[in-house]
């Protein structure tokens, strides 16, 4: 691992932390987990921006040519991280005692994460890129400008040959988002070469983003240490989650993160009136189309949820009547089309409905993918009891979901993304996807981040829930940053 | 007294979720009222080399095509009497995959193979009755060895093992610890879907899911003891919670050893060798090499110049394209799907590669695929892999 490698990886942890930085209050528990973990992922993100923009010609010192934009974007968090703590009054903080037995298991269950993390960082820097969509889909566009030196562009195979004389490239995967394999080519710049090992290690990175985030956030939204670390083992210790970042070079893992990121912004903001973590939020959200197509799915989602949270509650349920009303029209007169301006013309005839994003969804029931979808949550390896455990937690708590208005929108969310899986792999064309095991629980994944996050919230002990008008004192113990 | 009944209790939910689980029926005896038990000397090698070791037999060498097989003939086993496998095997190494082979008697020539766990070094113990082709009179029984799809080069994959013992035996309650511990806790090495589910397997051998019993035993557990000691509402409430945190630390745990396994596989084939011997060392290593003959054939190819590629195989295609960048290469199938070959770019160059579909017709210079016909000039032709180019003035 060389010098400039190692000194990429420094300037995007140091830079993305300082960005995320920008989003935090100061003073708040769980600020530097939840900087650092944030500031991974956006920093990661952020040299895909720096990497298409200023290194299309000359591939090869992407991240030489990236490094000045992204220190610049470093220093402005960092200025504004600094402007904000020197401002900021002194807070309560909320670490709050534990019990000498959960503080033993939280160790623990850490303790497994890290030995955990160790197995997949190894892993990861020893095996040649090996999942299908990895090499077959995300890769290839970054190994492609990478070795030749310089961006190609990538379109459908009739134009690729009808364009003869032009270097235009194609594959199955040529309409996919480039954010991924242009995050790649900064890595493979970095490294000095097409290593497949190093061009691979951020997916490891964003395993632990993923956790430290979420950490910081469940301590901002007021889970004790010894809680917040518990739910970081539940959420580290789900098999698939550890799959995605061992067999790396999928674009789920980054899809579950951002979503999960954009959640607990969304939340604070709900919970809070932190008018940054709504920021925060609308950007990891905005980011969800640039990772992965099914991200546009998602962006919908959560700017309905966060438009769905800003009506008075009084209002809501009639804004959803209409909208069910206007769906049962549009569903009702048939051969409709509707625009939507992220996506284009949504069209609906007799049982079909064509979404430029997913495509023409034909409903009927498909019995086995029923099958497939339950055995995939309840009887395979891959979420251990997450999903046994949802539906009674929610009961168990189910005054406290119903006392907060954020976890009530929360939930409400994940159970719309819920049935919105459990249509498409039911009663659509997709269903083989679930027959077959391809897809159904990368696109499971991409929520599941979320559904820990409701699970941890449920079960915050009473005395530790928000209170968002409530003036902090102007002395007392200082916070945990942890 | 209410103390020995809620373990009585226990027991007895115990032992009727776990034999359910593992397919034991409540009619069972303890031990096997039939069984055949064969030595390891009793086999005999078919492909590769092996030798009597004692009662075992030591594999020594695979063939060629890094394959081993040894087998033993039987007398007419009835498989339906006798479908509890077990085998041992020592020495076994992780680079390997093992399968049963084995022949019927109503279909002598039809060799019938099923993936089996890896053996590793300890007894495993499989259920044959969910195989639709474990019925009537077993006739020849053996195992396959050859390194894991998927995962390992076959040039590196071998290492002399030896198999101890194997056994077919009747269902009966003694074979349920094996079974379990073979299906709940046995390394499954990486696949191609393990990135979309993790197992038990759809494909080969039905094997028992850890899950669904394991929540079955918590929940019927804390009832019996909430039914028993008749606890308060909250007592029960933390037993559960309690429970549930022992099976998903049980399962955790579990997921742990295996994580482990799978990483001293990978940490076996790569660990200490230098960047570019790591990139060597595909499991793909014929395509790679497939890859690495295109480059010498066509030279110092424009990176514009198109090239079209066709393989039987969807894997062998998409990976052949992806050793090739940064060359410009997309699936023939697709390109002649999209574009009439009248209007592909003039010098186009096509690469067959393990492909059966394509036909050259040496005496029009055509390459045919059901009705579809392209003109072009051979440029290389050897085993699995022929280049063409596509002629505008022969259209």
């Amino acid at each position: 691992m060389s010098a400039a490698y190692i000194g990429a990886w420094l300037l995007v942890a140091v830079a993305g932390t300082a960005m995320a930085g920008a989003f935090a209050a100061p003073r708040q528990p769980g600020r530097w987990p939840m900087s650092i973990g944030y500031g991974l992922v956006l920093g990661m993100l952020a040299t895909a921006a720096c990497t298409s923009l200023l290194a299309r010609d000359d591939t090869n010192h992407a991240w030489l040519r990236g490094a000045f934009l992204l220190a610049a974007a470093g220093v402005a968090g960092a200025a504004i991280v600094a402007w904000r703590q020197w401002r900021a009054p002194a807070a309560g903080g909320n670490a709050g005692r534990s019990d000498r037995w959960r503080e033993l298991l939280a160790a623990v269950g850490l303790a497994s994460l890290v030995w955990r993390g160790s197995l997949i960082g190894s892993e990861v820097l020893l095996r040649p890129t090996y999942p299908w969509d990895a090499w077959d889909a995300w890769a290839v566009k970054s190994k492609t400008w990478f070795l030749l030196g310089h961006f190609a562009p990538f379109v459908a195979v009739d134009d690729w040959l009808r364009q003869a004389p032009a270097e235009l490239y194609s594959g199955p995967a040529w309409a996919y988002p480039s954010t991924l394999a242009w995050m790649q080519v900064w890595f493979a710049s970095a490294a000095g070469g097409w290593i497949e090992q190093l061009v691979n290690l951020p997916w490891v990175v964003l395993w632990v983003a993923l956790l430290l985030g979420h950490y910081g956030q469940w301590r901002a939204l007021g889970l004790s240490r010894v809680s917040a670390a518990l739910f970081v083992y539940v959420l580290g210790s789900l098999p698939l989650l550890d799959t995605h970042a061992a067999l790396a070079g999928y674009a789920d893992l980054w899809i579950a993160a951002l979503f999960g990121f954009a959640l607990l912004a969304w939340l604070r903001w709900q919970e809070r009136r932190e008018r940054d973590q709504l920021l925060l939020a609308l950007v990891c959200a905005a980011v969800l189309p640039l990772i992965k197509l099914e991200g546009m799915v998602w962006l919908l989602c959560l700017l309905a949820a966060i438009g769905f949270g800003m009506v008075p509650p009084r209002w809501r349920w009639r804004a959803v009547g209409a909208a069910a009303a206007a769906l049962v029209v549009i569903v009702l007169i048939g051969q409709s089309q509707l625009l939507f301006a992220a996506i284009g013309w949504v069209r609906s005839g007799s049982h079909v409905v064509e979404i430029p994003v997913i495509g023409k969804l034909a409903f009927t029931w498909h019995g086995n993918a029923a099958l497939g979808l339950l055995r995939s949550l309840f009887v395979q390896s891959n979420w251990h009891l997450l999903w046994w455990i949802v539906v009674p937690v929610v009961v168990w708590r189910w005054r406290a979901l119903r006392a907060s208005d954020a976890l009530s929108l929360c939930a409400l969310l994940l159970l719309g993304c819920l049935v919105l899986l459990v249509v498409l792999f039911v009663f659509t064309d997709a269903a083989e996807w679930a027959e077959s095991y391809t897809a159904v629980n990368r696109l499971v994944l991409h929520i599941v981040p979320g559904v820990v996050t409701l699970l941890a919230l449920l079960m915050r002990e009473p005395a530790r829930l928000p209170a968002p008008t409530r003036t902090a004192p102007a002395s007392g113990p200082q916070p945990d940053p942890a | 007294m209410r103390h020995a009944l809620a373990v009585l209790a226990l027991v007895i939910v115990w032992a009727l979720v776990l034999g359910d689980a593992a397919g034991i029926p409540w009619a069972a005896p303890w031990s096997p009222l039939r069984s055949v038990t064969l030595r390891g000397a009793d086999f005999r090698p078919v492909i590769g080399a092996a030798i009597d070791d004692g009662e075992a037999l030591g594999v020594g060498a695979t063939a060629r095509d890094g394959n081993a097989l040894q087998t033993v003939t039987l007398e007419r086993t009835d498989a339906g009497e006798t479908p509890i496998l077990s085998y041992r095997f020592e020495d076994f190494p992780r680079t390997l995959e093992l399968s049963l082979v084995f022949r019927r008697a109503d279909a002598p020539n039809d060799v019938q193979a099923i993936l089996l766990p890896w053996p590793g070094d300890g007894v495993r113990t499989v259920d044959l009755s969910t195989l639709p082709a474990w019925r009537g009179g077993i006739v020849e029984l053996g195992f396959a060895e050859y390194a894991t799809a998927q995962l390992v080069s076959p040039s590196i994959a071998f290492k002399p093992f030896r198999l101890a013992r194997a056994r077919l035996a009747s269902r009966s309650w003694s074979a349920l610890p094996g079974l379990l511990r073979t299906a709940w806790l046995g390394y499954q090495p990486w696949n191609l879907t393990s990135i979309n589910a993790l197992g038990p397997s759809i494909n080969a051998l039905q094997t028992p899911s850890l899950l669904p019993p394991l929540v079955a035993v918590a929940v019927l557990s804390v009832l019996v003891l909430v039914w028993l000691w008749r606890w308060p509402r909250a007592r029960a409430l933390w037993t559960g919670v309690v429970a549930v945190a022992i099976a998903w630390v049980a399962l955790d745990l579990r997921w742990l050893d295996d994580l482990g396994a799978k990483h001293r596989l990978t940490d076996s084939i790569y660990a200490g060798k230098p960047w570019p011997e790591r990139a060597r060392l595909q499991p793909d290593e014929d395509i790679a090499g497939f890859a690495q003959l295109v480059r010498q054939q066509l030279g110092g190819i424009p990176t514009h110049q198109r090239i079209l590629v066709a393989a039987d195989s969807t894997y062998t295609l998409l990976r052949l394209i992806y050793f090739l960048l940064p060359l410009n290469a997309a699936p023939l199938e697709s390109a002649s799907g999209a574009v009439p070959p009248a209007q592909w770019p003039d010098g186009t160059v096509i690469v067959l590669c393990a492909n059966s579909r394509w036909r050259f017709d040496e005496a029009s210079s055509t390459l045919r695929a059901e009705t579809r016909a392209i003109k072009v000039a051979p440029l290389f032709s050897g085993g699995n892999l022929n280049i063409y180019s596509t002629r505008r003035a022969a259209r």
